[in-house]
């Protein structure tokens, strides 16, 4: 969504009696869009977590290195803002101590909070240095324990007594990015060649149909452990999922121009499209300019389904071990580490990263719903 | 219509070809191959397997051999025989080993279909009609929270509050005592006791996407002119309703059903490994994993044929739903 | 409080006989001069009783026998365990019925279907002495014949075993000759000296000389039966022996071996149905199984047997924590997950019994000495790289936080309980020592003017390992902290952590810089069957590209060897050299000259330095069900020593 219309009129646009029939498609519907409040709300969501995803090393309390062989498992700490000087509440940001020790009999650290220990915490603490964005050299973080190296959990401790709260911050930025081109590949492919598919029928369709089922049926699995053991072995994982993820996508465009095909064989008969036909337009400007418009919404319904599919997706792949692995940071891989029996009985904080993922796809999809409500051309 | 489908039944047998021909490449393309993955357990285990051995075995299942003449030796066997061969790593035909797991996926499939239209189609059509309202949110909300929380750790997590908190016996579709006993009274009922469990897992992933789509497409068809023509002359709103808009609606939604009945064979592997469900989605895995050819590329082969049923039908559905669309075109 | 592995368990390993820690002579009393009458269980009584049996004297070999358990149990039960996949044959949960026997505390080799043997005084003949009367599962004598059809038409037919008989048979590469000295009687002779024949025996590739019963067996045998197997073949379809044998008959290790109802066996439970697909299986138990408890009752008390399929570990673990597993398996009694089954102990109706692991290492490390890239053999052939790389690993660390403080600072050597334990060779470098770690490694990896260490090309010097991330989760974790400490020395490192399935593409690549994998076989005797583990040789791999050296040392042991493509032989260091002699020598050898070479093979390896290791492994249990009674106080877990099976499970019963 831009506020920025390449077809909107040079003049200055401040002319107080300018008119609701001046203004552009994209304009109005950008006032439609922010009528819808679930969409705004989910927009503001999305638009934070790319914050996060954007300067992890800022927000994150310590770096995502950091860890603590005592406070393996550590359960979170409760935040509190003040506390009680003889019976004065006085502000003071803090959480409180673990004690900790160790029960072989149970085979775990029983800890418990400790009430004389108290971990000061405030903005804009100085940590371990770090590049943000890669480019701004710092050591500054929002917030932190004021004595560096406290224990600061406030999503619990890992197996290796790493910050939850930190790794799901850094795990943001994976998460959020990586989906996306795969996703954008897939919308222009599939709408591309279901439209053609759609528009010309008879041989075209046929020979597209009967590709895109053989595309479907080759297996994805096998083909991801095989790409996976093809990539060389010297480039880093990261960009080994990111390689897998495109071609993947290029294969994954199938459905959606199958969706896009059932609506252009219901939509060919319709008289305007004969009309631009008839008018010598030729197959592209067609389905971009006349008929794409017209089902708009129902693209854009399946975008932001698509887009926390691949987030999911890559929460699947994660699992299956044939994803991103460790060392990489993504909330696939933290779920990955905490699925099993032992952290939901006795550690569920790790499935925090969990909560991430649920706000990050609903937030996606209540945006994507303020879109395709606003887009659509029907509504007034 | 006949020729229609005759037709498209011909079209489809070069694609198999290809498909067979294809993934069996695919599956043959990482490096190694079964014995490979077969040392790999042993060395898990403890053991070790010698050179000596290992060429013996790659010589004995015919891996020694260029992939092209493995896939001559596999699709000759189906073809000529209908034999698809043994698997490596059941050492059984390929076919005793799918068979029996198939029914039960079916039952399940069929389970979490059914739930996930009874649940969705109603609560999208009800979304349309009342946008924006109290109910929408609700629905959409519980909608996209299924979709959104990880398939496998909703199902660890159900299986474990299954286990804990209502006592229930978790893993599998059975009670032990009925694993291998023949089917009976007590079995059924024992499975239905048993697949409410996955049945929910699978279907609540499924479910938003059903609500969303219907939902959008009813809303882009509510706003025409003829659902105005229609309420104009008076027309019962839920009459008016079902009549068309609500038909057409599910077109773009029928269109992206054909997956269906790839679904039904390979859907919920995920869900089906965590909840040791005894569905073909675990086993379809565990041969691409472990590189069992015979028995993966029969598998893949089953599930093409099963796509381009499901293509067949859900152009045949389109075209009941909507007459707008001629066999002749497709 | 989880106990210390009790050394004692398995310190007296080393007995002072002619071979180590086996007699050279044994002969069991025997259970005919203490019984008169023979018990059996009711069903069993039952069937004798409507004529379909015959009666337990006839059903017993003259001299049965006795395994002498904790208690007197009762008959009845199911044991349920489960079953991840194809490998049933896994002996470990059930097929341990050798030739001669692990003893429970895995200290000294006992009779077993063998009632007793002897060695002769150069140990170049074994003469095992059988059980008379003694039958195969469908009531056929079990004599010499059986295991002659054995060496003969199986491990020594190239029709079904293609590559040969296994290497645990042979001694310097020569074979036995196996002959019948009367029905009841069998000998294996070689001409030189094998001084673990024994050992192997007992171990998991001995199974395999008491599994073809040669009068049932004739029928799948293409020479014996050509017409008869031509027929079988066609109905399965296939036109290769080898490949339908494997498939169809099987031997150790194959699921096959069980999957015909009809094939008798000497085990203490038989199948009754095929195995192979299915969900859920159980055995009976076997009338004519050969041994019986100290009241002259037959064994086993318990009646059947059950392997539930479970597939995926989180399930396993499910089931066992809702009792329906009788005693958890070996892949789920992790120390991690030591809190889930302790928590469940009252729903799941079971006690948490610890295991002592026979692992000397919980991860070894290896790098590639053959590297093809020449500057990186170099370097990975420098010890002081590798003594560098050790200090810079803070194991106490990575104890406290992997393995809850259990376990202690180790390097890939003999453990503490093992008669070849070697001080030097367990603990040098073990110490974490960022300051000796960087003297050592600045005297073969030097930094740059930008402080960047380079190789002895001038060029930065990174290098990756490869892990294989589903194997051991704890590897994972301890590398990703080794990760931060090599770091802190300069070390340009790239972990890789491999999905199961494509570790085994990395861990045999030609260029792969080093490679971790798990230490086995380190208790008791183990070590003297497991110097090929030492010599980082596994079968066809090694942690780390070893092809050179073990070309030069295949080269020297047969000149006219061939080698696997693209491996050129590479002339080791003499010390090293050296070793690769003592592990073919050490076989050989019986005695005090055995021990003196096994002390001069750990010295070699203290002072060469050749593999990394990082801590014993500790904190491991099993859960047993609260009534299963019978169960050694501790399990031992291991490989060679094929725990828990030695513990007889044929004496285990359920209270009442």
């Amino acid at each position: 969504m831009t506020s920025i219309d390449p077809s909107a009129p040079l003049a200055p646009t401040d002319d107080p009696v300018r008119g609701l029939g001046n203004e552009s498609q994209w304009q109005l519907t950008w006032r439609k869009f922010v009528r819808h409040r679930l969409g705004v709300a989910g927009g503001i969501v999305v638009l934070l977590i790319y914050v996060v995803a954007l300067i992890p090393e800022f927000l994150a309390p310590v770096t995502l290195e950091a860890y603590n062989p005592r406070y393996t498992l550590a359960p979170p700490q409760p935040f509190a803002l003040g506390v009680q000087v003889e019976g004065d509440w006085q502000f003071r940001p803090h959480v409180k101590g673990y004690e900790a020790v160790i029960d072989y009999n149970s085979g775990r650290r029983i800890f418990t909070i400790s009430d004389e220990e108290i971990i000061d915490i405030g903005l804009f603490v100085r940590g371990e240095p770090y590049r943000l964005l890669g480019l701004i050299e710092s050591d500054l973080r929002l917030f932190g324990p004021l004595n560096a190296g406290d224990p600061f959990y406030l999503f619990g401790a890992d197996r290796l007594g790493r910050d939850n709260f930190s790794r799901t911050i850094y795990g943001t930025r994976i998460s959020m990015t990586i989906g996306l081109v795969g996703v954008a590949i897939s919308l222009v492919l599939g709408i591309l060649i279901g439209g053609i598919s759609g528009l010309f029928g008879g041989l075209v369709d046929n020979l597209i149909q009967r590709n895109i089922e053989f595309i479907q049926s080759v297996p994805s699995i096998p083909l991801w452990i095989g790409l996976a053991a093809a990539i060389p072995a010297n480039i880093p994982p990261l960009q080994v999922y990111f390689l897998i993820t495109v071609i993947l996508s290029i294969l994954g465009w199938t459905s959606l121009a199958r969706v896009v095909r059932g609506r252009f064989l219901a939509m060919r008969s319709e008289d305007f499209v004969k009309a631009a036909r008839l008018d010598g337009c030729g197959p592209v400007r067609v389905i971009f300019r006349h008929m794409l418009p017209s089902f708009v919404s129902h693209i854009i319904a399946v975008v932001t389904l698509a887009i926390p599919g691949m987030i999911l997706a890559e929460t699947a792949l994660s699992y299956l071990g044939i994803g991103l692995r460790t060392p990489i940071v993504s909330w696939g891989v933290l779920l990955q580490e905490a699925q099993n029996v032992r952290t939901i009985a006795s550690a569920p904080w790790l499935l925090l990263p969990g909560a991430a993922v649920v706000i990050s796809v609903l937030s996606l999809n209540f945006l994507g719903d303020g879109l395709r409500d606003a887009a659509d051309p029907y509504d007034d | 219509m006949l020729s229609f489908v005759i037709r498209r039944t011909f079209y489809a047998i070069p694609a198999l070809i290809a498909v067979s021909f294809i993934s069996f490449m695919v599956i043959a393309l990482p490096p190694g191959d079964f014995v490979d993955r077969l040392a790999q357990e042993r060395a898990a285990l403890g053991d070790t397997m010698t050179a000596t051995e290992i060429q013996s075995l790659r010589a004995a299942y015919g891996l020694d051999r260029p992939v092209l003449t493995q896939y001559w030796t596999w699709i000759s066997g189906i073809v000529l025989r209908g034999d698809f061969g043994y698997s490596f790593s059941w050492n059984l035909p390929v076919s005793e080993v799918i068979w029996p797991r198939i029914g039960l996926t079916v039952v399940l499939s069929v389970a979490s279909l059914l739930f996930i239209w009874v649940v969705a189609i109603p609560i999208g059509i009800y979304s349309a009609v009342r946008r924006y309202s109290v109910g929408d949110y609700v629905f959409t909300f519980i909608g996209f929270l299924g979709l959104a929380i990880p398939n496998f750790l909703l199902a660890l997590a159900v299986m474990y509050v299954a286990f804990t908190v209502f006592g229930q016996h978790v893993g599998g579709l059975f009670s032990p005592q009925y694993v291998e006993a023949p089917w009976s009274w007590g079995k059924v009922m024992d499975l239905f006791a048993h697949l409410w469990l996955p049945m929910i897992v699978l279907g609540t992933a499924g479910t938003a996407n059903v609500i969303r789509v219907i939902r959008a497409n009813l809303i882009d068809e509510v706003r025409k002119p003829y659902v105005t023509a229609a309420r104009a002359k008076g027309m019962v709103e839920t009459r008016l309703l079902l009549k068309y808009p609500v038909r057409h609606a599910l077109n773009p939604f029928v269109s992206s059903q054909n997956d269906i009945f790839v679904d039904i064979i390979s859907g919920g592997t995920i869900v089906a490994i965590v909840m040791g469900l005894q569905t073909t989605g675990p086993l379809l895995l565990d041969a691409l994993r472990t590189q069992d050819m015979n028995m993966a590329a029969s598998f893949i082969l089953m599930l093409s044929v099963l796509v381009v049923l499901g293509t067949l039908l859900s152009d045949l559905v389109l075209g009941w739903l909507d007459p707008r669309i001629r066999y002749q075109q497709g | 409080m989880i106990k210390k592995p009790t050394s004692a368990m398995l310190a007296g390993l080393l007995a002072a006989t002619a071979i180590s820690g086996v007699p050279a002579m044994a002969q069991e009393t025997t259970a005919s001069a203490m019984c008169s009458v023979f018990g059996e269980a009711p069903q069993l009584a039952d069937r004798v009783a409507s004529g379909d049996l015959p009666p337990v004297e006839q059903r017993l070999p003259k001299e049965p026998l006795v395994i002498r358990a904790a208690e007197i149990g009762t008959y009845g039960g199911t044991l349920v365990d489960s079953w991840g996949g194809g490998n049933l044959a896994d002996q470990r949960h059930f097929g341990y019925e050798p030739l001669v026997r692990w003893s429970v505390d895995g200290s000294e080799v006992v009779p077993a279907i063998a009632k007793g043997w002897e060695i002769s005084e150069d140990a170049t003949r074994y003469t095992f002495f059988l059980r008379e009367g003694m039958k195969w599962s469908d009531g056929h004598p079990f004599t010499a014949d059986d295991i002659l059809y054995w060496w003969d038409r199986v491990e020594n037919n190239p029709k079904i075993m293609t590559g040969g008989p296994r290497g645990e048979f042979a001694v310097d590469g020569e074979f036995p000759a196996v002959t019948k000295v009367d029905d009841f009687t069998v000998r294996f002779e070689w001409t030189k000296p094998n001084g673990l024949f024994l050992q192997h025996m007992a171990g998991p590739y001995g199974q395999r000389v008491v599994q073809f019963p040669a009068h049932y067996m004739e029928r799948f045998d293409i020479d014996a039966n050509p017409e008869g197997v031509a027929e079988l073949m066609q109905a399965a379809g296939t036109t290769n022996y080898a490949s339908w044998w494997q498939g169809n008959v099987g031997s150790y290790n194959d699921p096959a071996q069980f999957n015909d109802p009809d094939r008798p066996s000497v085990h203490g439970w038989i199948a009754t149905d095929t195995i192979l697909g299915k969900e859920r299986i159980t055995f009976v138990r076997n009338p004519y199984y050969f041994a019986v408890d100290a009241d002259c009752q037959q064994l086993p008390y318990i009646d059947n047997r059950t392997w539930m399929h479970t597939s995926d570990a989180e399930v396993t673990l499910l089931q066992v924590i809702q009792g329906n597993i009788t005693i958890s398996p070996r892949n789920i009694s992790i120390p991690q997950n030591r809190a889930v089954f302790f928590d469940n102990q009252d729903a799941g109706g079971y006690r948490l019994v610890n295991a002592t692991s026979c692992d000397y290492n919980t991860a070894v490390l290896n790098f590639s000495v053959n590297h093809t890239d020449p500057v990186r053999a170099e370097v990975f052939q420098s010890k002081d790289f590798r003594v560098g790389v050790s200090h810079a690993i803070n194991r106490q660390e990575i104890i406290d936080t992997v393995y809850l403080g259990q376990g202690e600072p180790f390097q890939p050597a003999p453990l503490p309980n093992s008669p070849f334990y070697n001080e030097a060779m367990a603990k040098n470098y073990t110490e974490f020592d960022l300051d000796q770690a960087n003297q050592y490694l600045d005297r073969i990896l030097p930094r740059n003017e930008n402080g960047v260490r380079v190789g002895p090309d001038g060029e930065p010097f990174r290098f990756t390992v490869d892990i294989n991330a589903d194997f051991k989760p704890d590897t994972v974790d301890a590398f990703q902290l080794i990760e931060r400490t090599w770091q802190q020395v300069g070390l340009d490192v790239t972990i890789r952590y491999h999905a199961n399935e494509l570790f085994g593409n990395f861990r045999s690549a030609p260029d792969r810089d080093a490679v971790v994998w798990v230490g086995e076989n380190g208790c008791g005797q183990l070590p003297l069957l497991n110097l090929d583990r030492f010599m980082n040789h596994y079968g066809y791999w090694s942690k780390g590209n070893w092809d050179g050296w073990a070309a030069w040392d295949t080269l020297r042991l047969n000149p006219g060897a061939t080698l696997a493509d693209g491996v050129e032989p590479v002339t080791p260091p003499e010390n090293i050299q050296r070793l690769y002699e003592l592990r073919s020598i050490i076989p050989t050898r019986v005695g005090e000259e055995q021990e003196a070479l096994m002390k001069e093979f750990t010295d070699l390896h203290a002072e060469e330095f050749l593999s990394i290791g990082l801590a014993t492994p500790a904190g491991f249990y099993r859960s047993v069900s609260n009534d299963l009674r019978n169960v050694p106080e501790e399990f031992i877990e291991g490989w060679l020593y094929p725990g828990p099976a030695p513990s007889n499970f044929a004496t285990y019963y359920f209270a009442q």
